[in-house]
């Protein structure tokens, strides 16, 4: 071959290169969604109603204003009530009877009757179970109101004597919403008896 | 000839040559040929199935199609989300590998993204926000070693025009021992961002676009992956 070709041809690779190495590049593309999901809540209140006419009701709940004697019987249907934002939810509530004066075993004792003596609407889904609770059966769906817890408070009668006159007695109850999806509760009987030991109540923040 | 003028003469030689060669071929060109000269082209798109049961609606800002972003209200942790993804190529695509890039994190009630630390007051778990992918045969899921919200999706086959990958996410939800009032009214947000690039040339491809190194099988699997 004759030099002049030689180079002609070396240069034109030369050129060939450079224009190639100049363009190198992938082939590319991209595209992008979301999705966005808000978690519910649960969320009620635990109200109550009287027949009694002598009352004051407030927002913690109901004073009675007669003097009430042993024997006495006492309209009181407390109930809860779900939010209508709220999610469906499991209810149960705790019953305790006390008092602000300082009470000896005994009087304590006497005390004690009172709750014994509540009439427990099993008729209605309420029961007892574990660790002092009172579990209502059903599902409250939003905006639901439970079947009252009980309906009337009685006063022991014989029981009580002159150790327990002019006591001021409060009937505290404390209720618990849980979320019914995803979760099951235990069962004794076809009664709902138990929510398990790994449940952490927290009052739900507005 | 000394050598200096040698050089010099190679190198002009060169360059008048060079400058030769692409007038000879504009010339070439503009005679009697007009040579078409198509660029392929690499086009991919996600595909998003709402849960229909749940979906609340989609958002108003949406782009068409495929883009759309879906949201759903009132979940409980532990309710499954049947929402469904995919990416597909479109019909004049080249064949391509498949990336998806999910970042789940958690926004509160005023559309603000939660900033808080594991162990402060406040934190939420993006770890929480979990994703199921059926197909572990050809999508890799790989979490972010130094972020836990990120999670990678690499689909281990090429695609090829006008087809589409399985799911990379068949259902997701809120892990059902996050049922906590902390988490209460506050929601979860999961970006896509889907990657194709070229199977050509794939191995460099795929490190050039995504860092990472990978091994093929013969028929183009991607059999491993490796951070750089």
């Amino acid at each position: 071959m004759k030099k002049t070709t030689k180079k002609l041809l070396l240069a034109l690779s030369l050129a060939a290169v450079l224009s190639v190495g100049g363009t190198l590049a992938y082939f590319t593309d991209t595209d992008e969604t979301s999705n966005m999901m808000t978690i519910g809540h649960v969320d009620g209140s635990l109200e109550e109603r009287t027949n009694e006419k002598n009352v004051e009701q407030t927002e913690d709940g109901i004073t009675y204003l007669d003097k009430i004697v042993p024997g006495d019987v006492i309209s009181k249907e407390p109930y809860i009530v779900l939010d209508g934002e709220s999610q469906s939810a499991y209810a149960r509530v705790t019953i305790t009877v006390d008092s602000d004066a300082d009470l000896d075993s005994e009087q304590k004792a006497k005390l004690e009757l009172v709750k014994d003596n509540l009439d427990i609407n099993n008729a209605e889904g309420w029961y007892k179970g574990d660790k002092g609770y009172y579990y209502y059966n059903q599902i409250l769906n939003p905006g639901d109101t439970s079947k009252n817890i009980f309906t009337k408070v009685t006063i022991p009668g014989a029981q009580w004597d002159n150790t327990m006159t002019n006591l001021d007695m409060k009937i505290k109850i404390k209720g618990e919403l849980i979320q019914s999806d995803n979760f099951t509760p235990q069962l004794e009987d076809g009664h709902i008896v138990s929510w398990g030991n790994d449940i952490t109540i927290k009052e739900y923040k507005k | 000839m000394s050598k200096k003028k040698k050089l010099t003469l190679l190198l002009v030689a060169v360059l008048i040559v060079a400058v030769t060669g692409f007038t000879f071929a504009a010339q070439y060109t503009s005679a009697d040929h007009t040579k078409k000269v198509s660029l392929n082209t690499l086009g991919i798109s996600l595909v998003q199935t709402a849960d229909a049961s749940l979906a609340d609606a989609k958002d108003e800002e949406s782009t068409p199609s495929d883009r759309a972003k879906v949201s759903y209200k009132n979940i409980i942790p532990g309710k499954t989300i049947n929402e469904k993804l995919a990416v597909k190529t479109d019909e004049d695509s080249q064949p391509a590998y498949i990336r998806v890039t999910a970042t789940r994190y958690w926004v509160d009630k005023e559309g603000k993204k939660v900033e808080k630390a594991e162990g402060e007051e406040g934190y939420l778990d993006p770890e929480a926000i979990e994703i199921e992918t059926k197909d572990q045969e050809n999508w890799k899921v790989i979490n972010d070693e130094d972020d836990p919200e990120v999670v990678y999706f690499y689909y281990l086959l090429p695609v090829n025009s006008d087809s589409e990958t399985s799911h990379l996410m068949d259902s997701f939800k809120i892990n059902e021992k996050y049922a906590d009032n902390d988490y209460a009214d506050m929601s979860t947000r999961i970006d896509f961002f889907a990657e194709g690039v070229q199977q050509s040339a794939g191995k460099d491809a795929i490190l050039a676009s995504w860092g990472i190194n990978v091994t093929l099988d013969d028929s183009g699997k991607i059999t491993n992956i490796e951070e750089q």
